[in-house]
């Protein structure tokens, strides 16, 4: 099952990597060696065998996806430190996989979001941009394990502001009159600035998911869901100034958290109603805390949110049947 | 009527009395054993503190502020709580019996709440109208009660964990309040983003 997903990671890695930066391969080996090498410690000092449970993939699978969750180039300690923190908090203390109340990956990146805001925010030029320099595979590797002075071009050239970071600057500075639409490189064909194509190959990998019987279908239809419908009416409320809701599907993580997070069967819901509900509320809290909260992007906030909500929900929901 | 809402997800979220501002761990670490128990001690305290929040900023202006003692703010407010929770007790024992007998086992525990005094001390300071101090205080119990149903609930999921030995009981319920803290980071600045 875990070499499933996997698989259908792969197509949105790949173009994550030509569109953005190759150097996502580095911080993928990064995080997966963190994950895998914390998981047969711990199981190590808990006396158990470490070889059958590192093997299911779970670890590999989490620090893929907190890989894809940090910056392309952001220093070679973050991965490390993101990828222990996921499988010691996240994961371990709990007594290992089917236990854990929260999803690692989410528990390692809220963790790194939080103590280390500049490193987490340096998002890389895209390769697409005539305008400015990409960093290129060497460059970056350079700048990942501290080499910057290496590098071909100058650093802060390389770094650029993401689509929803604009946006978030856009909602907060400017004046009421203004409309998003004016914004430069944030809104693309029918998403956000090549964040959208990053977001469709996500979507591809998740209907084979869907079709191979991986994943059940309700997680990701109810998320995307409560996301579009939550946006229409922050949209309706500004008067159109802000994120378009067709284009909020279509940015940052959201098909990433729809498809491939918000579906871990350990950290949500059990009951039927239970599960609708926590997705649902995955995509309500990710618009609410994307339009009006400090920070750009919301499926990590909103997950580990509706983890903390997943017993009360099979609580009330359970409660509910025997009446 | 948006600024009353405002208000309540500014205490009840953003500055939730328990995983952003850490006051009133002592209850939840202590009820939050079962969902039921977190429930009653949820309601004792938001009617309690809702009361507490006005009383308090009643006495803080008509009282301490002409006679200039705001000095005794600290000791006056935790009279005011301890009298308030005997007579809402008595109050409660003659008018409803049932009410008593959901609430009545933790309402003297209110009396030590630390985020019972931390509510009056912070409502006085920040608020200018009574509306707005019980508001708040009506607020910041709705986050208190929202975050102890969910602590419990989470435990009582805990309970059938594998959990490593030396981490067993408070040391993984801190854990995972930790966590919790860490998820509520999401609202930072929301209160303002709202307004």
């Amino acid at each position: 099952m875990m070499r499933q997903v996997m698989f259908a990671l792969a197509p949105g890695t790949l173009v994550y990597a030509w569109l953005f930066n190759t150097a996502i391969v580095i911080q993928i080996v990064l995080c997966c060696f963190s994950c895998v090498l914390t998981e047969a410690l711990i199981l190590k000092l808990r006396k158990r065998a470490a070889l059958p449970i590192v093997k299911d993939g779970s670890a590999i699978l989490a620090g893929w996806l907190l890989a894809l969750a940090i910056p392309p180039i952001a220093p070679w300690w973050i991965a490390i430190t993101g990828g222990a923190l996921a499988m010691l908090l996240g994961k371990h203390l709990y007594g290992g996989l089917g236990f854990n109340p929260f999803n690692p990956a989410m528990v390692g990146y809220a963790f790194l979001l939080v103590s280390f805001p500049t490193e987490m925010t340096q998002w890389p030029v895209d390769n697409l941009s005539n305008a400015l320099p990409a960093a290129g595979f060497i460059d970056s590797t350079l700048a990942i394990f501290g080499q910057g002075s290496g590098m071909s071009a100058d650093w802060d050239a390389l770094t650029r502001a993401t689509p929803l970071d604009r946006l978030k600057q856009f909602n907060t500075y400017t004046d009421p009159a203004a409309t998003g639409t004016d914004l430069p490189d944030v809104y693309g064909l029918f998403g956000l600035h090549l964040w959208e194509w990053i977001n469709v190959a996500w979507l591809m990998g998740g209907i084979w998911l869907l079709w191979q019987r991986v994943i059940s279908w309700q997680p990701p239809v109810f998320v995307l869901s409560g996301l579009f419908l939550s946006q229409l009416l922050i949209w309706w409320l500004h008067n159109g100034n802000a994120l378009s809701p067709f284009a909020s599907l279509f940015a940052g993580s959201a098909m990433l958290g729809a498809f491939f997070i918000a579906t871990d069967p350990v950290s949500s819901a059990t009951t039927p109603l239970g599960k609708i509900i926590f997705a649902l509320g995955i995509g309500v809290l990710t618009s609410i805390i994307r339009q009006y909260s400090s920070y750009p992007e919301g499926i990590a906030f909103a997950v580990l949110l509706m983890n903390c909500m997943a017993p009360v929900l099979d609580h009330f929901c359970k409660r509910q049947r025997y009446r | 009527m948006s600024n009353w809402f405002l208000l309540i997800v500014s205490t009840a979220l953003v500055n939730n009395f328990v995983l952003v501002r850490f006051l009133g761990l002592c209850p939840f670490m202590g009820v939050s054993r079962s969902i039921d128990t977190a429930l009653g001690m949820g309601f004792a305290t938001t009617f309690v503190l809702t009361l507490a929040a006005g009383l308090s900023f009643l006495l803080n202006t008509l009282i301490l502020q002409p006679l200039d003692a705001g000095f005794l703010r600290i000791i006056a407010f935790i009279a005011l709580i301890a009298a308030l929770v005997q007579f809402t007790e008595l109050w409660i024992r003659m008018a409803s019996p049932l009410l008593h007998r959901l609430l009545g086992l933790y309402l003297p525990l209110i009396t030590t709440n630390c985020a019972v005094l931390g509510v009056a001390l912070i409502t006085t300071r920040e608020q200018t109208s009574l509306a707005g101090a019980v508001v708040s205080g009506f607020g910041a119990a709705l986050g208190f009660t929202l975050v102890l149903v969910m602590f419990a609930a989470l435990r009582e999921r805990l309970d059938t964990a594998d959990i490593p030995k030396p981490l067993k009981g408070s040391a993984i319920a801190l854990v995972t309040a930790g966590i919790m803290s860490l998820a509520f980071m999401g609202f930072a600045g929301m209160d303002k983003g709202l307004t």
